[in-house]
Formats: structure tokens, sequence, C-alpha cells
């Protein structure tokens, strides 16, 4: 059944995978977006028609909470062209040719990062562009510059009074049950954890975090992980991925702290709890020692010829990957990012950047349209939310324009996880009804302000 | 293959499948065994009766979309529930005309005026049920002798001062003559779908543990009877027959599990359905010893349903907010 | 500006209070369990409306603006008080159907809303063509409600029961009392009341369409 009498949230299967990471070749022709999470872009550091190797910063972020940009294949960058994302923006993308060679740049190691300072640390994980997703998709450094000196937000009160890091969760499996990149990544780490624990004490070291945690499915078998764990004092939590949402922020960040966070306005990570995915802490490992940007990602393809794990240059066109998973007959559907959170794509002429997860794919005679019949009333929903809101009623506020009943109702605190919409009978757009009821909020706010 | 034009839509990208329509054929489902006992025990006229009132139901509906210009709303089975249930709700020896008003109206004034499924603020059936109950109040008692009844129906003509209650048919005083088992089983007087405790609590778990209904509302409604009942017992034993004898008896099983779970006219929050039960089962109890005409159940739950919006009220306290007062 | 006949037929159709203005409900739904409730109801309201409507009118210009409401208030009570006294006296049936209903109408909004919307403003004649029309109109409305609801609910209808003129439509077995009870219930009132709104809805939407076309 997938609802459960004992929990909220919903029972979602796992999808199995043979746990393997396939590598995708680099492609000969890569788009990379300067715009990375939701900052401001980067700055173009360079000239189009420069030659250049693989590592080679591009673009530079924001200076102190940005994350920069670099080659993912060697070659010559031939243009810059308007990319239009799924959620509608239009974004500068550099454009590379390659020239087959693959050659990477030889960055300076440094074998004792953690004697660095950490305002060092930082900019070195900014410079090797860290991208933290899963939540909210921001560069690293933003992330943990937000964590330590939360800021005044639209709605809140506005204090400023640092406030430390308490704990740091790192989650070694992927929110939705569908998606198996991190799993796969868990399982090929095995007993090889030195960058795991050199990017978790990086991190504890600049945000001065007291305790780590790390969170697993409970069907995941990692004696390498636990043993770092115990040798660390680390906590080891196991949660069950297939109760989604139970590996999304705020309810990991409940599982680690004993304590809910407020979902609304405030991230999580500015409630002195910051919840990363592993690949993100092996990266900033890599950044801070091998000085080694982020030129590739992990990546889950799933769809109707099953699921697979790939890790692909940043920038391969999506249609590549698709084609190297097996998976390119029949679309109908592309989704960038799980089932149940992302955002559907028109086109599979799309590069690969670092928000994207994974790609879930729907065969044409599987998409299936919304029917948004009017609410029944039945109260599935209700039982289902994790932010244990009335979301049949939200969801008719915003319906009926109302928008302050919705406000009050909580709208804000809805993490977008889409259980309502998913167990639903009239098959209401739900979520659609939850962002459009936040968006005409927080725009009538600006206005008014 | 690059230029293909993909569907979009807002997440999630898959459903669990669950439709209006399916969810209607399961509550029809959970009903069956009880209807198929009352069948047995009334005969044929029950199934007659019951026949008739799911056909005037969906001719009703359908008649008014038609009038109306709407796409018939057939297809959900709503209209197909909303007859059975009135059906069931009445003795078998009821006329057909009882049944065909009733289930005209449940349409015609429960739910067509409130737009598409959803917007009714009480039970449809309940609606129709109530209006031809007060308006007949001597024809909605036609009770018939089940097949296997333990007691002697007593004659049709005094029914009204034999049975002043609900269907709690007996006086209260003549509790010792029934075994509280009977009564559980389904051997007892009543309307066609209700005298079977048993087979309603069976269905209505199975409604629950399908995840169609909540357990919150009927077991708030039971428990609400039995310590309305118990107490009122406990202060007069002649004037309020005991716990078990309310709950096994009349429509106390079926408003429970079938009645007070509907969609529409019951809240949806945690608390909200369990006092909206517990409250309910409390009223029901007391509109029996004050010897409602006919309908105790359906009338608390219907005096319930009005106040759904304010038990819709006591939400849950959202993830992360300290519980306030308000 | 409308003519003189126009300010009487309005009310008849147009601006029909129940169901046009939806005003003066509560006589609406209470007294029209019988055809002889809906008309006597009827005929006392617009007798009063009638004489209040000319009486302020007369004395619109005299009304201080500040204490209009008072005044029409007690001109509208002084025509309440010798309607229920005749009633009681002529018509001491219907005075007993209508009950507390007919002092009720001091503060039945119909009039009180002439009296503010038009007779303040207009002169004598038209004030009282206003008043008949409107009157006539209600009266009009609650008969026709009241015999539908009394046909449903007891199959008869009664005229006038002090001169013995009840018609029985529709013969009820021996010792039935009612046909269809709900209908002279008090929800039944609304039922009727709402189907009397769809119809007068239809209509007129039928009524514009083909003037449309
Ligand atoms: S209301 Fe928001 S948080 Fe609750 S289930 Fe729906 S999408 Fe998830
Ligand atoms: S699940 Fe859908 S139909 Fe049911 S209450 Fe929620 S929004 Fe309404």
């Amino acid at each position: 059944m997938d609802i459960s009498f004992f929990s909220r949230g919903i029972k979602l299967s796992r999808q199995v995978t043979s746990g393997k990471i396939e590598q995708i070749p680099p492609s000969e022709r890569v788009v990379l977006p300067l715009q990375q999470g939701s900052g401001p872009p980067a700055e173009l550091s360079i000239e189009i028609g420069d030659a250049v190797e693989v590592g080679q910063t591009l673009a530079r972020g924001a200076s102190n909470s940005g994350a920069d940009l670099h080659a993912s294949i060697s070659g010559e960058v031939t243009a810059i062209e308007d990319l239009h994302f799924p959620n509608g923006t239009t974004v500068k993308a550099l454009v590379i040719e390659g020239d087959g060679k693959d050659t990477w740049i030889e960055p300076d190691r440094d074998d004792k990062p953690l004697i660095a300072s950490p305002d060092e640390l930082l900019e070195r994980i900014r410079c090797g562009g860290v991208i933290r997703e899963g939540g909210e998709t921001k560069s690293l450094a933003q992330v943990i510059d937000e964590a330590m000196s939360p800021r005044g937000h639209l709605f809140s009160t506005g204090s400023t009074v640092a406030k430390p890091v308490r704990h740091i969760a790192v989650r070694f499996a992927d929110q939705d049950p569908h998606l198996n990149a991190l799993a796969a990544l868990t399982a090929t780490i095995g007993d090889e954890t030195a960058d795991l624990d050199l990017g978790v004490k990086v991190l504890a070291a600049i945000t001065g975090a007291e305790q780590i945690h790390f969170v697993l499915d409970n069907k995941q078998n990692s004696p390498g992980v636990d043993k770092l764990a115990e040798e660390n004092d680390y906590v080891v939590l196991r949660l069950d991925a297939a109760n989604y949402p139970d590996l999304s922020s705020p309810m990991v960040a409940r599982a680690v702290s004993g304590k809910e966070p407020d979902t609304a306005f405030k991230r999580v990570h500015e409630n002195g709890i910051l919840v990363l995915d592993v690949d993100t802490v092996l990266q900033t490992a890599l950044a801070v020692r091998d000085r080694r940007p982020v030129v590739d990602r992990l990546i889950t393809v799933y769809g109707p010829a099953g699921a697979g794990v790939f890790k692909a240059r940043l920038g391969t066109p999506l249609a590549d990957i698709v084609s190297a998973a097996g998976q390119e007959k029949n679309i109908g559907k592309m989704v960038l990012g799980g089932p149940m959170k992302g955002l559907a794509h028109h086109t599979l002429d799309f590069p690969l950047t670092k928000e994207i997860p994974a790609i879930t794919l729907f065969a044409q005679n599987q998409v299936t349209l919304a029917v948004n019949d009017p609410c029944v009333g039945c109260g599935l929903c209700a039982m289902v939310c994790p932010i244990r809101l009335t979301p049949g009623m939200l969801s008719r506020y915003c319906e009926f324009s109302s928008w302050d009943l919705a406000q009050e109702a909580h709208l804000f605190s809805c993490i977008e996880c889409g259980c309502c919409a998913y167990v639903c009978p009239a098959g209401r757009s739900m979520v659609q009804f939850m962002v459009q009821g936040k968006t005409e909020l927080l725009s009538t706010r600006r206005s008014e302000s | 293959m690059t230029n293909q034009r993909l569907v979009v839509s807002i997440s999630p990208h898959i459903k669990n499948g669950r439709t209006v329509r399916r969810m209607i054929v399961t509550t029809i489902a959970a009903l069956m065994p009880a209807t198929l006992w009352g069948f047995y025990q009334f005969g044929l006229d029950a199934v007659a009766l019951v026949a008739v009132g799911i056909t005037a139901a969906c001719g009703t509906e359908a008649l008014i979309s038609r009038l109306a210009g709407k796409t018939s709303s057939l297809g959900d089975g709503h209209a197909v529930l909303t007859g059975l249930v009135l059906a069931l709700l009445v003795p078998a020896g009821a006329p057909f005309w009882l049944v065909i008003v009733g289930a005209a109206m449940a349409i015609l004034v429960g739910k067509m005026p409130f737009g598409p499924l959803g917007g009714a603020p009480i039970y449809p059936a309940l609606v129709g049920l109530l209006i031809v109950a007060t308006s007949w109040p001597n024809e909605i008692k036609s009770y018939v002798q089940p097949t296997t009844a333990p007691i002697e129906l007593k004659a049709q003509g005094a029914a009204d001062a034999e049975f002043p209650r609900d269907a709690v048919l007996i006086d209260p005083s003549d509790e010792a003559e029934y075994k509280t088992a009977d009564l559980f089983l389904g051997k007892q007087v009543g309307p066609i779908g209700v005298i079977s405790p048993l087979l309603l609590l069976l269905g209505g778990l199975f409604l629950i543990l399908r995840r169609v209904s909540r357990w919150q509302a009927p077991f708030g409604f039971l428990i609400g009877m039995g310590l309305a009942a118990g107490i009122g017992h406990a202060l007069d034993p002649s004037g309020c027959a005991s716990a078990s004898f309310h709950l096994f008896t009349g429509s106390a099983m079926f408003g429970a599990f079938f009645l007070c779970t509907d969609w529409s006219s019951t809240p949806v929050t945690p608390w909200g359905m369990f006092l909206f039960g517990l409250i309910g089962g409390g009223l029901a109890v007391l509109l029996r010893i004050a010897g409602l005409p006919y309908g105790a159940v359906p009338w608390a739950i219907v005096i319930m349903s009005l106040a759904t919006p304010i038990f819709d009220r006591i939400t849950p306290t959202p993830f992360g907010k300290v519980a306030s007062h308000a | 500006m409308k003519t003189l006949t126009q300010e009487f037929t309005k009310g008849l159709w147009e601006q029909i209070p129940p169901f046009r203005l939806v005003l003066g409900l509560c006589p609406t739904l209470a007294v029209t369990k019988s055809l002889e409730g809906g008309w006597g109801m009827g005929l006392a309201t617009t007798f009063v409306l009638v004489c209040s409507n000319i009486f302020i009118s007369a004395l619109r210009n005299v009304i201080p603006p500040k204490v209009r409401i008072a005044t029409f208030i007690v001109i509208i009570a002084t025509f309440v008080v010798i309607t229920e006294l005749v009633m009681k006296a002529y018509t001491p049936m219907l005075s007993e159907t209508l009950g507390v209903f007919i002092p009720l109408i001091v503060v039945n909004c119909i009039i009180l809303g002439r009296a503010e919307a038009f007779a303040s403003k207009n002169g004598v004649g038209r004030s009282l063509l206003d008043g008949l029309g409107i009157g006539l109109g209600f009266t009009l409305a609650l008969a026709v409600l009241g015999a539908l609801r009394e046909l449903l609910g007891t199959g008869k209808l009664t005229m006038f029961a002090q001169a013995n003129l009840d018609l029985t439509i529709i013969p009820l077995g021996e010792g039935r009392e009612f046909l269809f009870k709900f209908m002279v219930d008090p929800p039944g009132a609304f039922v009727c009341l709402g189907a009397m709104l769809l119809l007068m809805n239809l209509i007129s939407e039928r009524s514009a369409r083909s003037k449309a076309a």
C-alpha cells in the first residue's frame, strides 16, 4: 500500500540497478551555462576563440558565494549562445568544440589541505565550482555562507546574529527512491574512504560543526562508511528511503537534530543543520586537495528500459546520455530530476548541468495528462503530507485566489514534495497550485514593499 | 530526435493510479456483504428496492446533467452509491415510490445544486433519506420480519408505538430477551442494509485498509456512542440501553463506517475527524434516547456535517512550527 | 425616466421582490405554507408599502436627513399597527395564520428599501405606483410560492379559510394530512425558493437570448 498508517509521506518502491557507474566518453561539443544554481551567473574570464584544457576556469562566480565554471573537455570556446532553462529563464552558455585530445590542466596538489585557514578552504570550494543540489540548488560556498550568517529573508524578522552550524548530515542515498546515483557512488567508495574522510573534515573545519551524521538508506550495505564513522565518532543514521520524502533535507534535519526545522522561508541549513549529498562532499575533497574542479557529474537515467547510473562530462547533450543508456526510443516526456520532484523539459536538446541529478524518461504511452478535477475532499492528501498541512484546502485557496487564506494555512511551509498530488484521486496538480500561490504571494509582497 | 517536442507538466510525474471512480467502486464493493445479507434476510422485496433506488438516482442525475447541459458525471459511480446507500437505509417493506422520491431528492437537493462531486455539505443520500423520513413517518417504518430473526415482529399497524427509536427496534427494557451475539451477527429487524454489524464492520475495515477512508471518524463515532450509551445506561438502565445494544442496532455501524467517512461532508484533519465522530456518536445516542421518530444516526451525522468546516479548522501543527494556542 | 406605467409594472417582473431583489426573505420563507398565507401576507405588505410610500414621499422635504430612518420606521409602524388591528378584527383566522409576521412587516426590508431608495426621492404619484407595483409583485410571488408548496405538501389549496374556500386538488387517503410534508416544512421553503429563482433566471436568460438573436 502506498500510504502508511504509521508515518506520513508515501511508500515508493526502490529502483534496483546493477550498482555500477558507467562512464560516458567526453563528447565533441559541450554547452556550459554560466548560471549555476540560484545565485548570480558567473563572469566570463576567457575570450571567445581561446583554446582550453579540461579543468580550465572559464568563468568566475561571485566573490564570496559563487562557483567557478570550468571547461569539461579540451578544445576551443567557439561561441556564447542563449540556453532556455526548463524553469522558463534564458541564460548565456559557452560552447566548446572539442579537439578530441582530452588534455587536462595540471593543478597544484596540496596534500595537507587541513592546515589551510577556513577562508582559504572556502575559496578553494568556490574555485572548484562545487554546487550543492538536493533541496535548493546553490553553490556550496553560498550554502555554507548562509548557514553561518543567516540573513534576514523577505518575511522573517531579519535577525543577522551569526549562528554556528551544529550538524552536518551527509546523505548517501537519493531522496527519491527511484534514483540510484548516490547509492551506486557509495557502493563504489567501498573501503576507500580517504576522500570522504577529507571532505567531511574540511566541511567541519569551515563550519565548526559539532556533530557529523551519515544518513543512509536502511537497505544500504556500506562497511567502509560505517568504519569511517566509527573511527571518527560520527553518527550513522539509517532511514527508509522507500518512505518518500524521508531523505529530503527537512526530514533528515529532523532525524539528526531531533527537532523539526521550520520549512517556511528559512532554509534548513539556516537552522544550523547542513544536509549534503555524498557526491558534494567528495567534490569538496577533490577541490581542496587535488584542486580538481567539478567537470563531470553522476546521473541516474531512469526510464522504461530500467535505470542506470552514469558519469558524464558537464555540458554533454542529454540526447547522448539517453542514447548511451539505451533509452532513446519512443520518448514522450523527459524530466530533469526524479519523477517526484524533477522539472519536465520539452526537448532533449539540453546540456547536462551541475543541477541535474537524474533524467527520468517516459515512453509516449506512459505520459498521462493532468485531469485536475475539483477536489472531492477525500482527505488522502492531508494523510500523506509530511509537513502536516491540509493540501486539499490549500489547493482550493490557491485555485480560487484566496492567497491570504493560503498563507494563513502555512502555504510557505510546503516543500513541494508532491506526495499530495501522488495520491490525489481527483488528479489535481497540487504542486502547481502551491507554487502558483507562493509566487503570487511573493510578488504582491515585493510590489508592496 | 533532438527537435522532438516532449510533454511538459508539473511534478510529480508519477501517480499511484487512484481515481475517484475506483474509490467509489471500492466503497460499493465494501457495502456488498451487508447488502447481500439484507437480500437474504428480506428477500426479493429488498432486491427490488435497491434496484429501484439505484435506477432512480442514476436517472435523476442523468436527467439533470442533460437539462443543465453538463457532461454527465454518471461514470464516476457516485449516483449508484447514493442510490444504494439510500435504499439500504430504508426498511424492506417501504413502498417503491418512497425510495424513488428519496433517491431523486438526494440527487436533486443533496448533490446537484452543489456542483461537481466534492461540493455537497451533507451526504446526499442522507438528504434524500431525511426528506422522505420526515415527509412520510409511517411508511418509512415498514419493517419486515427478517428470515432468521429470533424475535417476532409485532403487528405492522403498531409500528409507531412499538418502535419508537431509530432502528433501535426494541424497548430498552426488553433488552434481556435478545442476545447481543444475535444482534452482532445480523439477526435483527431494521432497514435493509444495516442489520449486520459484523459485515458492515468488515466492509468498513476493508475500506480503511484500502485507504479509502480513515479510521478516525468511524472509531471516534463508535467510541462516542459507546461512551454516551455506557454513561446513560449506568445512570438510568431503564431509559437507556447498554452500549453494546446501541452499537449493534440500527444504523450505528453503517453510520460509522460509511456515512462518517464521506468525503466532502466530513472533516479531513486527524483530530477533526476524530472529534467529528466522537461528538456525532454521542449526539446519536442522545437523539435515540430523546426518541427521535426515525434515523437518530443519520440525523446526528447530518447535524455534524453542518459543523464540518469548524472541525476542519483543527489542523495539526505544521512541521517545524511551534504549537500555537489559537 | 420611466413612464408611470413602467413605474408600476417593474415590480411585477423586473424587480419582483423575493426573486429579483432577493429582499423580504423571512416572510417569504415563513408564511408560504399555504396559498392563503401567501396572498394574505402579500396584501398586508402592499397596504403598508403604499401608505408609507405616499407619506414618506409627501414628507420627504420636511424630514431631516439625519433622522430619516427613524422617521420612516415610525411612519411604517403606524400603518403596520393599523393593518394588524384591522386584520385581527375582520380576518381573525388569517391573522392567526400569519401570527408574528404581521407586526414584523415593520422591519421588512422591502418597505424600508423602497422608502429609502424611492419614496424619499420621488413625488407622491410615482411613489404610489411604485409601492403598488412592488407590493403586488410581492403578493404574486408569495402566492405562487404558497400555492406550490401547499399543493405539493398537502394536495390542497387554501383560498381563504375563513370563507371555507378550500380546494382539494389531490385527494389524500383517510387520516392522512400531508402529501409530501417536506414541502411545507421550513427546508422545503428554501428548496422551492431556489427552484423559483432558477426558473426566473432560466426564463429571463432565454428571453435575453431570443432578444439578442
Ligand atoms: S502540500 Fe506540499 S509538502 Fe505537503 S504533500 Fe503537498 S507538496 Fe508535499
Ligand atoms: S487528495 Fe485530492 S481530492 Fe482528496 S482532498 Fe486532497 S486534493 Fe482533494
